[in-house]
Parts: C-alpha cells; sequence; structure tokens
C-alpha cells in the first residue's frame, strides 16, 4: 500500500487516484488538501444522495455534506478504521440531518403541508413524475431508522453487515428494520401501487 | 398488496439525487478556508527591555564597591559631627565642656 508516486517535470508527485482511501486520509491528516479533494470527488455523491433522501429533499443537502466532509478535515482521528471512511461520513451525514429535523421540526412539518395542499388542489398528470413523487412521500413517511435502513441497503448497495456497522446495530436488527420498511412500504402503497406500475408498464412501451 | 419484486420496481423509480458539479469545489474551498484559518501567528511577546535598567544598576553597584574599597571617596563626603568632634578644635565648639556636665550628671 506505498504511496504512488510518478516523476513528472522532474518532480516527484503524488497519484492521488491510485491511492486506496486509507493513504488519503492518512495524507488529509497531515493536511495535504490534494489527498483530501480526491477523498472527496470519491464520496461525496454518495454522502449527498443519503442526505437527500433522509430528508427527502427538505434540508439542504450540500450543506449537510460540506459539513460532513468539513467534520473529517477538522478531525480525521475520530475515524477509527479507515477502510470504513464512505460508512462513516455517511453516518455524520445522516446525523446532521436528524439534528437540524430535531431543531426545527415545526418549520418542515409546515412546509410538508404546504406542499401537499398544493398538491392536493391542483390537478396533477398520472406519469412516471407522478410515481417518483409518490414513491419519494412514501419513503419520507417511513420512521426515521426504517428509511436508513432502506436507504444504505437498497440505494447505496451496502451489505446488511456493513450497513449494520454503519447504524451501530446488529444485523438482526438491520434485518428487521429492512423488513418492516417494506412492509410499511406496501402498506402505504397499498391505494395507488397497481396504479402506479401501470404507469410504469405504459412508460416502457 | 404489492409483492416484493413489484415493490422493488417502484423503488426504482424514486428520485435520483445528484449534487451539483460546484459542491466539491465549494467544499475544497471551506476546506482551504479552514487550512488558512489554522495557521495562526502567535501573538508576539512583548520584548523584554530589563537589561536596559539592570546594566546601569549593576555598573553603579560595581563602582560604588570599587570607590569604598579604595577609600577614595573619603575626601568627597561633606565633614560629619563625629568628624567634627574629634577635631582639635572641640574647645571652641565647647563640646568638652558638653561632656562633662553629662559626666557630673551621672555622678
Amino acid at each position: 500500500m506505498a504511496l504512488v508516486e510518478r516523476v513528472r517535470n522532474g518532480r516527484m508527485v503524488a497519484e492521488w487516484r491510485l491511492c486506496q482511501d486509507a493513504e488519503l486520509l492518512a495524507a488529509s491528516e497531515s493536511r495535504n488538501q490534494q489527498a483530501f479533494a480526491e477523498l472527496m470527488a470519491r464520496h461525496y455523491q454518495a454522502v449527498y444522495r443519503v442526505a437527500w433522501r433522509l430528508s427527502a429533499g427538505h434540508v439542504d443537502a450540500e450543506d449537510v455534506t460540506q459539513e460532513a466532509f468539513l467534520k473529517l478535515w477538522n478531525n480525521p482521528q475520530q475515524l477509527r478504521e479507515s477502510g470504513a471512511l464512505k460508512g462513516w461520513l455517511m453516518r455524520v451525514a445522516s446525523n446532521l440531518v436528524m439534528d437540524r429535523y430535531r431543531q426545527k421540526p415545526m418549520q418542515e412539518l409546515d412546509k410538508a403541508e404546504h406542499v401537499v395542499d398544493h398538491a392536493a388542489t391542483a390537478p396533477e398528470a398520472i406519469d412516471q413524475a407522478w410515481v417518483t413523487r409518490r414513491m419519494d412521500a412514501a419513503i419520507a413517511d417511513l420512521p426515521e431508522r426504517q428509511k436508513l435502513a432502506l436507504i444504505y441497503v437498497h440505494f447505496e448497495h451496502m451489505t446488511n453487515i456493513v450497513a449494520a456497522a454503519v447504524m451501530d446495530i446488529s444485523v438482526d436488527a438491520l434485518e428487521s428494520l429492512l423488513a418492516r420498511a417494506r412492509r410499511g412500504l406496501k402498506i402505504a402503497l397499498a391505494n395507488d401501487g397497481r396504479q402506479m406500475l401501470a404507469v410504469l408498464a405504459v412508460e416502457e412501451k | 398488496m404489492l409483492n416484493d419484486r413489484e415493490l422493488d420496481l417502484l423503488l426504482e423509480n424514486t428520485s435520483q439525487p445528484k449534487a451539483s458539479a460546484a459542491l466539491a469545489s465549494q467544499v475544497l474551498n471551506a476546506v482551504a478556508g479552514v487550512a488558512g484559518g489554522n495557521i495562526m501567528a502567535f501573538p508576539q511577546r512583548r520584548q523584554s527591555h530589563s537589561w536596559a535598567f539592570g546594566v546601569p544598576l549593576a555598573a553603579s553597584l560595581i563602582l560604588g564597591i570599587w570607590l569604598g574599597a579604595s577609600g577614595s571617596t573619603a575626601n568627597l563626603w561633606t565633614p560629619t559631627v563625629s568628624s567634627v568632634a574629634s577635631t582639635e578644635n572641640a574647645d571652641a565648639l565647647g563640646l568638652e565642656d558638653i561632656e562633662n556636665l553629662i559626666e557630673d550628671e551621672l555622678t
């Protein structure tokens, strides 16, 4: 796992793109901004997706992503296993989103109600965009932990073992959360599910 | 109710959030700001000028000791009472009478 270096214009230049996360993290601890930029490039989209999905777009996911990476930059020692970097970043982002919800629960509820009222009064086109909105809303309504388990495993393709480690729970507990999330979604989509599938089938044709 | 396969199909049709391209540079700018902010100049220690007072004091002390030891300062002093009393013109000052008077009172 030696740091990869190349001679370029007579100078040794680190090829950060060829390095593993552990090496980049070690270099970041030494305040190397190029190494940190490579870490960012690798993981910021995933961190952003988690923040966005967990808040259903209500929290400023870019702001949360930035804060998560700044936490890493300011104190990289708090990450004990460099191999778990992606999971650590996601957990930090998740905690930040939940903290923000706890700080401003009423404002967020007001905002959500406003969106629902608008949708109820306006005639809505039954198309793929409607299916997407309906699915986002169903996921947003799940309890926090169930939603997090679903995001990690279904959307971020983590294994159950990794997701359980990131959530700091047992694999059994994670599987239970996943099962309850899926059951909750099926119940929430009991009325519209068939119509949504029909829309998707038409769109495919 | 939907089965697992149908639910998976619907889950594939959720929003696909994507961070803007500017986010990475925005975060790196913030990091650079933090890095720059970490480099703080320590407040300059106030320069001590104690030697400016110490040197004259030490010189004065050494000069005093040297002059005192060499006895060369004796003639610099103004005559004192004791030195006057020890001189031969004690009669002129009436000091002898005073000594006699004191002796008489004691006896």
